[in-house]
């Protein structure tokens, strides 16, 4: 059995950045989202939330949508098969790593 | 125009104009489609509940204020689907839904107890002024609900906003 440090060490980065698992979960939860709720719900600034969702969009983890609501631009943002395949799999780990950290705490000796 | 109607209209618009705050200020999140199926099998039923206890209000005389106890579960049932995924914290993070909901459950039941509250405030009839009860302890709890979401997102935004690029 794997160490939980060396699971820790195998997460998929590009998910578990705090801020990009924070859009991913938050998407994970809806149909889609527009950048000001995003923006509200990760309390990411407008440049970190923009250059996030372009990470996420290039890996194919979410898609991007720009269109006018009346005379305003709208940006709505959901999140694709594979990025919420991506992002329940690393919960799911992350769940898995837990449990085996506390298992591995457990079974450490005391000194 | 009559009374009720410029009363409707304003609040029409009232609610248009809180909608498009909301929406500017806080953003739009689209449901998923079986999220949206379930909001609208929760809206039906507990709109239908609140015609038939309103009409059974008015033609019979009760020991209790139905539309009352109806928006008391309405309120119930709004709780509980905001505080599914924090049970355990349920109470602190949506007190609002909670306090609403036992507040006019309580009201609701107090004639039961030969309680006439109503009197007291100038009201002839129950109904009347459990409406206006019921208009108050919403409009009070939407004021605690959107201070309580002012908040809790100014605090996410503090938090967060060190985050590495």
């Amino acid at each position: 059995m794997t160490s939980p440090f060396e699971e820790l060490a195998n997460l998929d980065k590009l998910v578990h950045e705090p801020a990009r698992l924070a859009i991913l979960t938050a998407l994970s939860a809806c149909e889609s989202a527009d950048f000001t709720a995003l923006r509200r719900l990760t309390g990411l600034s407008d440049g970190n939330l923009s250059v996030q969702l372009s990470k996420l969009e290039e890996a194919g983890l979410v898609k991007v949508q720009k269109q006018f609501v009346g005379k305003k631009p709208n940006t709505r943002i959901q999140i694709s098969a594979k990025g919420l395949e991506a992002v329940q799999r690393h919960w799911d780990r992350l769940n898995a790593i837990r449990k085996n950290a506390e298992e591995w705490k457990d079974s450490t000796p005391e000194e | 125009m009559s009374g009720p109607l410029l009363s409707l209209i304003g609040a029409a618009i009232l609610y248009w104009l809180t909608d498009l705050y909301y929406t500017r200020a806080f953003g739009q999140v689209t449901p998923t489609p079986a999220q949206a199926r379930k909001d609208a099998v929760v809206s039906i039923t507990f709109s239908i509940l609140a015609i038939w206890s309103f009409v059974l209000d008015t033609a019979e005389i009760l020991p209790i204020n139905m539309p009352g106890v109806v928006l008391a579960a309405a309120l119930a049932m709004d709780f509980w689907q905001s505080t599914r995924s924090v049970m355990g914290e349920a109470i602190t993070s949506f007190p609002e839904s909670f306090f609403a909901s036992l507040i006019i459950f309580i009201v609701s039941l107090l004639p039961l107890f030969g309680i006439t509250w109503w009197k007291v405030f100038g009201f002839n009839a129950q109904l009347e002024a459990m409406l206006a009860f019921d208009g108050l302890v919403l409009m009070l709890a939407g004021i605690a609900g959107h201070i309580r979401l002012t908040r809790d997102l100014a605090a996410g935004e503090a938090k967060q906003n060190d985050i590495a690029l």
